[in-house]
């Protein structure tokens, strides 16, 4: 399977609700400190929004500042986007359907919030 | 600033990174700094008992790239590379991921350009086609 083939594919929750589009694919690395610190990469979960183009073009609230307006108008829609971890996944044959419902996913922000 | 925010699940040392803005159109240097490519795909690995995917493979090339595109464009670019393929039954280049030692502006490789499908490639484009054009060997002058 390619990263490619899990962007822009149809999420529906266990209720059959369409939660959005795959916009973005969060991979981590659980070897950091190793020699070869990327041979143990995984998915550890998909980014979901029904608009894409804040992901796409990399504002969100933490990693870019400016241009002001630009972000202002941008952010809030990036912080609408469901972290939709790999674990809560059913199947991704066509249609991804995840094991839980939409009001259980966590924001961007939220899932930010949490991390820090 | 690649590889510094975590998601929920991740421990605090984890490196976390988003394929399409940290990987995705980047381009790969090699252990030289030369330019030798970009990442057009990455190819994942679903292990049997469901865990996570693993990142196992960077996928560069009009191969990779046009079916990411998608349409007839992207039909049109992924077609174009098999005409140019110098192999019989082309394929994306494809890079370990475990070669990868710096993600940035460019992803930066230990290895050597020579050494990589994608300047095989470029190679055979380089002496079959550019090389025919009258006056390619003065480009440089």
């Amino acid at each position: 399977m390619r990263v490619s083939e899990l962007l822009d594919r149809v999420v529906v929750d266990s209720h059959g609700q369409k939660v959005g589009k795959v916009r973005e694919v969060i991979i981590t690395n659980g070897h950091s400190r190793s020699v070869k610190p990327f041979a143990g990469l995984r998915v550890d979960g998909l980014l979901v929004a029904r608009h894409g183009y804040a992901l796409h073009w990399g504002f969100d609230n933490t990693r870019h500042i400016g241009p002001l307006p630009l972000r202002a108008l941008l952010a809030p829609r990036r912080g609408r986007a469901l972290f939709v971890p790999w674990r809560d996944i059913a199947t991704v044959e066509g249609t991804i359907t995840i094991k839980i419902g939409r009001s259980d996913l966590k924001t961007l922000r939220d899932s930010e919030d949490v991390a820090r | 600033m690649a590889g510094k925010r975590r998601s929920p699940g991740t421990r605090s040392d984890d490196f976390v990174y988003e394929a399409v803005l940290d990987f995705l159109d980047h381009q790969m240097l090699d252990r030289d700094g030369t330019p030798c490519g970009n990442v057009d795909d990455l190819e994942l690995e679903l292990p049997a008992d469901g865990s996570n995917p693993r990142v196992v493979a960077i996928l560069s090339g009009p191969m990779a790239l046009g079916p990411r595109i998608g349409g007839t464009l992207g039909r049109w670019i992924g077609a174009l590379g098999k005409t140019l393929h110098p192999h019989e039954f082309p394929e994306p280049a494809r890079i370990e991921i475990r070669s990868v030692t710096k993600v940035g502006s460019a992803v930066e490789l230990d290895t050597l350009a020579s050494e990589m499908d994608t300047y095989r490639s470029e190679q055979w484009v380089l002496e079959h086609l550019i090389g025919r054009i009258p006056g390619a060997d003065h480009a440089s002058e």
